[in-house]
């Protein structure tokens, strides 16, 4: 791989991306926080980086993702006190106050001076690990591979908890979950922070790996976009989703160079056709074939 | 669902699954090598999103130069072949097919970008991390200056400092500034600030609306309430054509100026355009025969663009950028980043649409020539004056 730094880019970013993708699939999919503003958080986590790193000397990653993660984190509790801590609100609430967050942020980045206005924080330097700068595509790569592998055995750990099935019967039905004696809110407030800190942490690593940040990354359509990773991937597991990522940023290269004004129509087409037929996601092709099957076959 | 996870038959599926997407990314890198020895030239536009229409323009004039320059033997001996990337006027996109270009099909140099956001994004792809010349050929808000990048589009002063002064000439004392909120108009506005003081006049307003405005009612009536004698305006688009004629609809008495006037943007103002001042490095009524002969084999040859040869879409500078670049390899005798690189610093062309264009030397920006115009009802410009040429105030010749 180290013989093209594009291709190595293009997986580095999608490895990136699957880190905001785990925190919209752990918020969604596993409690049923149905959020759109996964993008400001993961936003946040870049301009922070952006910011500090133009503004001082300091470009050590680890403690970068550590002010990224603390920030996220800090945020993501604010906003998960302000959604959560009181009466049960619908999902739909969620998603209406999360997709503004995003637009206020994206507003915010786009004619806030300090921030850049439109033309975000440019010139980002390489990030420096024990003093020694990570200056190469691999380098950034495997950078993103260490993160993105916590994050996903982190997630991997927590769903297979004890606290897993919390969230998920928290998602399934908020109020037999409160009946039951949990704290449903206590739950979705530690998803959505722990979830903001892998946005935050996945925006740091972009801003460090493509040296820039600007207000598409914290905007309404990467947020949009993410959950439209997880639809196709199917809700509720863990890899359809990154999947989904994979895939879908794989075809999209070469379709915007094919089809540059179908291709978004036809993502819409199949996002449309996927939830109609295959609620699930398209992960759950291949046993809803298998399902058909056994059915002509005992018939 | 995760017990699902770990069963064998989807474990199965995850795998063939990730195999095909391997594959799948695997593909996008295994293209069949080329064995002719043509230097690449990258071209970067906004073929899609909002500049769409500026990227069908800038991809056109590539083309048509490219032709023209391997008509004629290409450069030291070697044909140039056109890599066409679309940056989708999304500055995460124009980084991903910036790199494309510089770390994949290793072109030698990359000209491109229409918006500022792009510029910033790419530069350090193509420039620093990639070390290979990238040519920014657009009018824009100055302080470009890193190493390995060339303006070749007008800076601030070119357009700004000439227009003022037309206006205070002409007896205008008053102005108001207005602009669109991000770091162009900003930036363009300071200069018109400055040079209005400088000369005498005041500013009697300031204001800038959202980059997406398309109901101006509130900054026309203060426009006209501040009847100034002249009012600088660099409202972009979607907000230029209502801006404009709420304020002429409205009855304002002053001139109006701005930096974005030209055959291409006048038809979206309409019949209001009449009278709107600028400068620009072309406009259509430039009759040196070079560049009357040149545009109109453009039109030639390229009729899908027809009528998109203007200086807002950055056309002469896009001409230009490409045999710069030419200028300086055969200085340099090498396509070597370093060696190109350095030469830059001083080519110029002797021919070249609007006049002889020159790098002045360590500014990273041309000696332009520069046209004083105004516009007329039905969208065309007449020019009013001949600047000749004007000398950048960018980088080490700042002021």
């Amino acid at each position: 791989m180290a013989g093209n730094d594009y291709l190595t880019q293009i997986v580095t970013r999608i490895l990136i991306y699957g880190i905001l993708v785990l925190s919209v699939e752990l918020c969604w999919g596993q409690t049923g926080i149905f959020t759109f503003g996964q993008a400001a958080l993961f936003g946040l986590g870049g301009y922070v980086v952006g910011l500090i790193t133009t503004k001082s000397t300091l470009t050590d990653i680890g403690i970068l993702l550590l002010i990224a993660i603390v920030v996220g984190a800090v945020t993501g509790l604010i906003i998960g006190i302000f959604l959560f801590s009181g009466k049960r609100v619908g999902e739909l609430y969620v998603a209406l106050v999360t997709l503004a967050i995003s637009y206020i942020c994206e507003r915010l980045a786009n004619s806030w001076t300090v921030l850049g206005s439109g033309n975000g924080i440019p010139g980002i330097p390489y990030p420096t690990i024990f003093g020694k700068e990570i200056g190469s595509a691999t380098g950034l790569f495997f950078l993103a591979f260490v993160v993105f592998a916590i994050a996903l055995i982190l997630s991997i750990i927590i769903v297979n908890s004890q606290f897993g099935l919390t969230m998920n019967a928290v998602r399934d039905d908020e109020e037999r979950a409160e009946f039951f004696g949990y704290q449903r809110s206590i739950v979705q407030i530690a998803v959505f922070v722990f979830a903001a800190a892998l946005a935050a942490s996945g925006g740091a690593l972009f801003a460090v790996s493509e040296g820039f940040v600007s207000p598409s990354m914290s905007g309404l359509a990467l947020s949009t976009t993410t959950v439209l990773w997880v639809v196709l991937g199917g809700r509720g597991t863990l890899f359809g989703p990154l999947i989904a990522l994979t895939f879908l940023e794989a075809v999209n290269i070469k379709m915007q160079e094919a089809l540059p004004s179908l291709w978004p129509i036809l993502v819409g087409l199949l996002l449309l056709i996927t939830m109609i037929f295959l609620p699930k996601g398209l992960t759950s092709m291949p046993a809803k074939i298998r399902e058909s099957r056994r059915k002509t076959a005992s018939s | 669902m995760n017990k699902n996870l770990f069963k064998k038959g989807s474990t199965r599926r995850i795998t063939a699954i990730v195999a095909s997407a391997v594959a799948l990314l695997s593909g996008l890198t295994f293209a069949p090598a080329q064995a002719a020895p043509t230097v690449k030239v990258g071209v970067l536009t906004d073929m899609t999103g909002a500049f769409g229409i500026v990227g069908k323009s800038n991809k056109a004039v590539a083309e048509f130069t490219i032709n023209e320059i391997n008509k004629s033997g290409g450069v030291l001996g070697r044909k140039l072949e056109m890599v066409l990337v679309d940056s989708a006027t999304d500055a995460a996109v124009a980084t991903r097919v910036a790199s494309r270009l510089v770390n994949q099909d290793k072109v030698a140099v990359v000209v491109g970008g229409v918006a500022s956001f792009t510029r910033v994004a790419i530069r350090d792809v193509i420039a620093k991390r990639g070390k290979t010349i990238y040519i920014w050929p657009a009018s824009y808000e100055g302080n470009e200056c890193s190493n390995n990048v060339w303006n070749t589009g007008s800076a601030p002063n070119q357009q700004v400092d000439p227009t003022v002064k037309y206006l205070l000439s002409q007896g205008k004392k008053t102005f108001y500034l207005a602009g669109s909120d991000y770091l162009y108009p900003r930036n363009i506005l300071s200069r018109v600030r400055q040079v209005v003081l400088a000369g005498g006049g005041s500013i009697v307003g300031e204001e800038y609306v959202p980059l997406d405005m398309t109901d101006p009612s509130n900054l026309v009536s203060k426009v006209l309430a501040s009847k100034a004698d002249a009012l600088f305006e660099v409202v972009v688009l979607p907000g230029t054509g209502p801006f404009i004629k709420g304020v002429v609809d409205g009855g304002f008495k002053g001139t109006i100026a701005g930096t974005l006037f030209d055959e291409g943007i006048n038809p979206i103002i309409g019949k209001q355009a009449e009278g709107l001042i600028g400068v620009q490095d072309f406009y259509l009524p430039v009759t040196d025969p070079f560049t009357k002969a040149t545009v109109a084999r453009f039109n030639k040859q390229h009729p899908e663009a027809a009528g998109l040869f203007s200086a807002t879409f950055n056309a002469p500078a896009w001409y230009r950028s490409i045999y710069l670049w030419k200028a300086a390899v055969e200085k340099a005798k090498s396509f070597d980043t370093a060696k190109v690189n350095k030469a830059m610093d001083s080519v110029s062309l002797k021919n070249s649409i609007g006049g002889p264009v020159s790098f002045a030397p360590g500014t990273k920006h041309l000696n332009l020539p520069m046209y004083l115009g105004k516009s007329n009802a039905d969208g065309s410009n007449t020019i009013i004056k001949s600047l000749g040429k004007i000398a950048p105030y960018e980088c080490a010749k700042k002021q």
